[in-house]
């Protein structure tokens, strides 16, 4: 268990490690291939005219949201000040770091014209709320790494300070603040503490900020609501901890994250508060919809709950909210197995919820009658496995790189 | 400056679609092939809209055309990231297809449908069409703007002939459905049935003007406050 990685003899190889690295690098290498392919010839996607958005602006607002997890264990430790969650908040600010990164990538694999993203910065217009994500993406993702930086220094000092085949580069991710003194920890801790606090407030407004992303759209009945950015908070906040959860209690072990006993049971207690809030939010913008009768929200939602997504509701109420809020809110199914298959149902009741919310106001003109159809194509999902695969890539490195969860055990067992 | 404006009387339009195709001639919008027709991917920079509705059971057909709406506030314009779809001078709104970075923001914001994306290379583009239209018209900045061969992965859309227009003022030719000569648009030009009117609608001495404001005028979705030049004169 606390072998540290360095000493494993040669020759022999982590099977599984190395079975899961092929595939995600196969799938990402595809990917590629399909969006070259793309560049060259014309859009592979099931896109159209009149559905301009599809399953990749589906995940791009799906993993934005993925990316709350790290921030709201961060806030757990040093705003809250509940020590439990010290242990695997490091880990879950580099899962919020990955999401982060690929959101860019599912960006540059559905622009028109990717090479022109610069303009973005060149041409920015304040006015458009895909600025304001570029903004706030930017800025939130830059106190991230402060923040994941100041969470392994130790380690990483503890690292370039020993033989190995990587110390140059940890010698140069130390960037020359070596002094792990306890009166230097002690003033980073005071620093991480405040970061936090301004982490959360920014995470409340990127998540915000994507769902204005639809909200603004006046046209678009079904987007154009004000229940659209506190929807996106709550659906981040829930799908960030999912997978966190999901993550530690799948890979914790492998990556010896050094995980505090009944975390994992408190991240599950954790979601069944906060899932309520979730269908709180859903039911209150349905009553409005359906009473109201306004003839676009309700031809879109009749179109989900009873039309042709009906499939896709019923996986979010089911399999989204009510499954898991069932397992978790009862301390008897509060095991670490149970919290994982609850949290990987709400990955992908969240995930449906996504897709409804992005793609079902576009398939109803306003102009002319009848519905549009959206059928995504091979290409666009083999895009979209693609990048998950460069997340799981990342995540493998990572942690292969930096076994801050050994570290984390040895100094502090050496600690006493 | 003038504030162009259409007037559609859809008492005189005879549903012949004459203005889609002379649009098309005029502006190089690509031709699309039967595959791409069903796949959502033809371009209309002015499609044709029409319904047929049974009253006592005669069915009546209820068709117009929809350029763009040329609207006074612009949904497509608020939401673009990089300025790439604009309000010009003029009150036309124009895309940059040298800037646009294809993120298709302005295509879900506009409730008219009246925004279209190049999938593929058009083959104006790739410089095969004999039909070609060498017009073209930049910007105060340089960018192309006009009928010019759209590229890949940008958004492209209706500019009330922003070339024509514009060269008619450069020439000093009287500009309008009112003078005998005046330059309009190519749908307003071709119209057989004398259904469009273009003109400035800030002049009240212009009939666009006049029939903007006449009992039988409206505005496609008028209460999303997004204040369309294109009028439409109602049947009956």
């Amino acid at each position: 268990m606390s072998e540290p990685p360095q000493t494993r003899p040669r020759g022999k190889v982590d099977v599984l490690f190395a079975a899961v690295v092929v595939v995600a690098l196969a799938a990402f290498l595809v990917a590629a291939y399909v969006r070259a392919v793309e560049l060259a010839t014309g859009v592979d996607a099931g896109t159209t005219d009149q559905v301009p958005w599809g399953l990749l602006v589906v995940n791009y607002v799906a993993f934005i949201g993925l990316s709350a997890g790290g921030v709201i264990i961060a806030s757990l430790v040093h705003i809250l000040n509940i020590e439990r969650f010290r242990s695997i908040a490091t880990f879950a600010e580099l899962l919020a770091i990955i999401s982060i990164v690929l959101v860019p990538v599912f960006i540059a694999f559905d622009l028109g014209r990717p090479e022109r993203a610069v303009n973005l910065l060149l041409f920015g217009r304040i006015e458009s709320p895909l600025v304001w994500t570029v903004i706030v993406l930017t800025t939130y993702l830059a106190v991230c790494l402060v923040y994941l930086y100041y969470g392994v220094r130790r380690e990483v000092v503890a690292l370039g300070s020993r033989p190995g085949r990587l110390r140059w580069l940890y010698r140069l991710l130390v960037l020359g603040y070596w002094d792990v003194s306890p009166k230097a920890l002690a003033r980073d801790e005071r620093l991480v503490r405040r970061i936090a606090f301004f982490v959360l407030p920014l995470a409340i407004v990127l998540h915000s900020v994507t769902g204005l992303i639809f909200a603004v759209v006046k046209a678009r009945p079904g987007y154009n609501t004000a229940i659209m950015p506190p929807l996106f908070v709550i659906s981040a906040v829930v799908s960030g901890i999912a997978l966190v959860a999901f993550v530690i209690v799948v890979a914790g072990k492998r990556v010896r994250l050094p995980v505090a006993p009944g975390t994992v049971e408190e991240l599950g207690r954790i979601l069944a508060i906060l899932l309520p809030i979730l269908g709180y939010l859903l039911l209150m913008e349905w009553t409005v919809v359906f009473y109201g009768a306004e003839p676009g929200p309700l031809a879109v939602w009749s179109f989900i709950t009873t039309g042709g997504y009906a499939a896709f509701f019923w996986l979010l109420v089911l399999v989204g909210l009510v499954i898991p809020f069932v397992l978790l809110a009862n301390r008897r199914t509060r095991t670490r197995p149970i919290v994982a298959a609850a949290s990987a149902m709400i990955l992908v009741g969240i995930l449906a919820e996504r897709f409804l919310i992005v793609v079902t106001p576009l398939l109803f003109p306003s102009l002319a009658g009848g519905v549009e159809v959206y059928a995504p194509t091979l290409g666009e999902g083999l895009m979209v496995a693609g990048v998950y695969g460069l997340g799981i890539l990342l995540l493998a490195f990572a942690t292969k790189v930096f076994p801050v969860g050994t570290m984390y055990t040895e100094l502090h067992r050496a600690e006493g | 400056m003038p504030r162009w404006g259409m007037v559609i009387d859809l008492d005189r339009c005879t549903a012949c679609e004459a203005c889609i195709v002379a649009c098309r001639v005029e502006n190089n919008v690509p031709m699309s092939d039967p595959e791409e027709l069903p796949m959502g991917r033809a371009i209309f920079w002015n499609e044709f809209f029409a319904t047929v509705e049974q009253h006592d059971g005669i069915p009546h057909l209820h068709a117009y055309p929809r350029p763009c709406q040329q609207c006074d506030n612009p949904p497509c314009v608020a939401v673009c990231p990089v300025e790439a779809t604009y309000r010009d001078a003029d009150g036309r709104v124009l895309v940059r297809y040298d800037r646009c970075i294809g993120c298709r923001y302005c295509m879900v914001a506009c409730p008219y449908g009246a925004r279209y994306f190049n999938w593929f290379e058009s083959p104006f583009a790739r410089g095969e069409e004999a039909s070609w239209n060498p017009d073209a018209y930049f910007d105060e900045k340089g960018y192309a703007v006009g009928p010019q061969a759209r590229p890949k992965g940008v958004v492209e859309k209706c500019t009330f002939c922003v070339h024509r227009i514009e060269r008619a003022k450069a020439e000093g030719s009287p500009i309008g459905s009112d003078a005998p000569d005046g330059v309009v648009p190519a749908c307003v030009q071709t119209c057989p049935a004398f259904a469009m009117t273009f003109g400035d609608l800030d002049d009240p001495t212009t009939s666009v003007s006049r029939l903007a404001a006449s009992k039988r005028a409206f505005r496609l979705l008028e209460e999303l406050g997004t204040r369309p030049k294109v009028s439409y004169l109602s049947e009956g």
